[in-house]
């Protein structure tokens, strides 16, 4: 300690002693009450850790767990050869999770530091929310202006739309969707509820939704989760039909579906999907109107929104039979995999025989969830008006 | 062992004497035998290793457990293992700088007080939890000295740590 302060001293302020004398008091003076300073409130210790003995070091790790210990091995040579690593294979997934957040602690803080330096690709941005860089087109303008730290990309910011009243955001969904260990979790006993104001608006719309997160995994040895999955939101609107008094069954379920008034996906809503009811099916724009959310002028990247010729089937309707599925189709913009399917049931309601009464069965493909920037998580979301 | 105490006198490495109880003194399996081999004669005991300021620490932590049980057997390894759990008066009497916590552990190794080196392990173990390699560099003032070689393959070994 001492010795660097005279070293101070001695290598700068003097030098300039010989053309500033009086700034080169005050730099010396300036230079001591700094030491000072420094001795006051650092302990600079010359690296005790190191001089342990090795059998303390290897005393010290049986209190660590694996994550720990593998922490500890990455921070210099001696401490990589004393100590013995613990490879993947003999970790718990919750030390394999634990470690993994330790490193990439460390290689945010890293990638973080590069950007300020310059060092990192200059087509890429760090994000925040992910931790990870993502090239330039997943960020809006404004974020691109923020601090690593506080930067989201598109895929964070954006919500998936339930109704107009619930909307989630993807680590909403991640949560719902996957054990904290990374696994996906059983879901399809997993049920959301819907908000409160739905069912009412809803019922008055003569229909009520029910929402359903499915999901399903496949080993796989590729992923670092060991699998990969799929999740799907859906969501099931009962409606009851009009009487039938109505001139065509098809009429009776355009008048019902447009009624309901339910987006599919951000870029479709329900009655569009149904034959004879509206036109404007082939639209390439963004519905706005009625909705409680403006969409973002700022495009989505890859959001083009031309569509492939939509999938559209219509089943033969039969009076008789009972649950078939008398439409199908779907939304037919670029990796938007919106499917919709409308069932029909004789009655569940033994005090309304006289009305027929369908299932509007809408199915969203989320992709796995795991990349924020997945194309078939961000063709589901809206970007919400942040003013 | 008699019931009345008695007093024994330590010599630390930098020469100054330190009377204790030998109650106390004993606690150290070292000092024990020590007491044992060369019988009571009075004569100050050397303690080569430990200088003055680091002796009296340990001795305060002897005085502190001195009405403790005998270390139990040698083999409890697995139970006292992963535990991080430190009383209450082990952890103020453990708030010290880094050089003297090392030098009680050194100190507790050499005078063979198992159960002082393992609170001064699970300190140091408490310090190491949680903390990135990059965290832990800092806390204890070590220098990366990996080569970028060497860097890169400790980053493929965990290359899938990044990921998840």
């Amino acid at each position: 300690m001492k010795r660097s302060i005279q070293y101070f001293k001695n290598d700068r302020v003097s030098k300039r002693t010989d053309e500033e004398p009086q700034r080169a008091a005050e730099l010396a003076d300036l230079a001591s009450t700094l030491a000072d300073l420094r001795l006051v409130t650092q302990i600079v210790v010359p690296f005790p850790i190191l001089k342990l003995p090795v059998e303390l070091v290897l005393n010290v790790t049986d209190h660590l767990e694996p994550p720990a210990i593998n922490a500890l091995r990455m921070t210099c040579r001696r401490l990589y050869t004393v100590v013995s690593g613990i490879k993947r294979t003999q970790m718990c997934p919750e030390c394999q999770l634990q470690f993994s957040k330790l490193i990439r602690r460390d290689r945010y803080a890293e990638i973080c530091q590069l950007e300020r330096d310059g060092g990192l690709d200059k087509r890429l941005l760090v994000c925040g929310a992910c931790r990870k860089p993502h090239d330039r087109v997943f960020f809006s303008q404004g974020q691109k202006m923020l601090d690593p730290y506080l930067r989201h990309c598109f895929g964070m910011q954006g919500y998936l739309e339930f109704c107009p009243h619930r909307m989630f955001r993807l680590d909403k969904l991640r949560r719902l969707a996957y054990h904290q260990d990374g696994l996906l979790r059983d879901l399809p006993s997993l049920g959301l509820k819907l908000c409160r104001e739905c069912p009412e608006k809803a019922q008055r719309h003569r229909g009520f939704g029910r929402l359903h997160l499915t999901g399903f995994s496949v080993p796989s040895h590729h992923r670092p989760g060991g699998r990969w999955a799929r999740v799907e939101i859906s969501r099931d609107y009962y409606i009851t039909l009009a009487s039938r008094s109505e001139p065509s069954f098809e009429g009776q379920v355009a008048r019902a579906l447009s009624k309901l008034n339910v987006r599919v996906c951000p870029h479709t809503k329900l009655s569009d999907l149904v034959p004879g009811l509206n036109t404007s099916a082939g639209s390439s724009k963004h519905p706005t109107e009625g909705a409680e959310y403006q969409v973002a002028t700022e495009r989505i990247p890859g959001d083009d929104l031309r569509r492939i010729a939509a999938p559209l089937e219509i089943l033969p309707v039969s009076n008789e039979t009972e649950w078939t599925s008398f439409y199908r189709s779907g939304c037919g913009v670029l990796n938007c995999k919106t499917r919709v399917e409308l069932r029909r049931v004789p009655s569940w309601d033994c005090q309304t025989p006289s009305k027929d009464h369908i299932i509007a069965t809408i199915r969203n493909d989320l992709g796995d969830l795991r990349d924020a920037n997945d194309p078939r998580w961000l063709r589901q979301i809206v970007l919400l008006d942040e003013t | 062992m008699s019931a009345t105490s008695q007093t024994i006198i330590l010599n630390s490495s930098d020469g100054v004497d330190i009377p204790v109880d030998k109650e106390v003194a004993t606690r150290s399996v070292l000092i024990r035998n020590l007491l044992e081999d060369l019988g009571d004669t009075g004569e100050p005991i050397p303690i080569l290793n430990v200088n003055e300021a680091v002796l009296k620490k340990v001795l305060e932590w002897c005085e502190q457990h001195k009405k403790d049980p005998p270390a139990t057997n040698e083999d409890d390894s697995d139970s006292r293992k992963k535990t991080t759990d430190i009383d209450e008066w082990d952890q103020k009497f453990m708030q010290v700088d880094q050089e003297m916590l090392f030098e009680i552990i050194l100190a507790a190794n050499y005078l063979d007080i198992k159960a002082l080196l393992d609170v001064g392990c699970k300190t140091v173990a408490n310090m190491i939890k949680g903390k990135s390699p990059e965290e832990i560099r800092k806390t204890f003032n070590i220098q990366n000295d990996f080569t970028p070689d060497e860097e890169d393959q400790i980053r493929r070994e965990n290359e899938w740590a990044e990921d998840r």
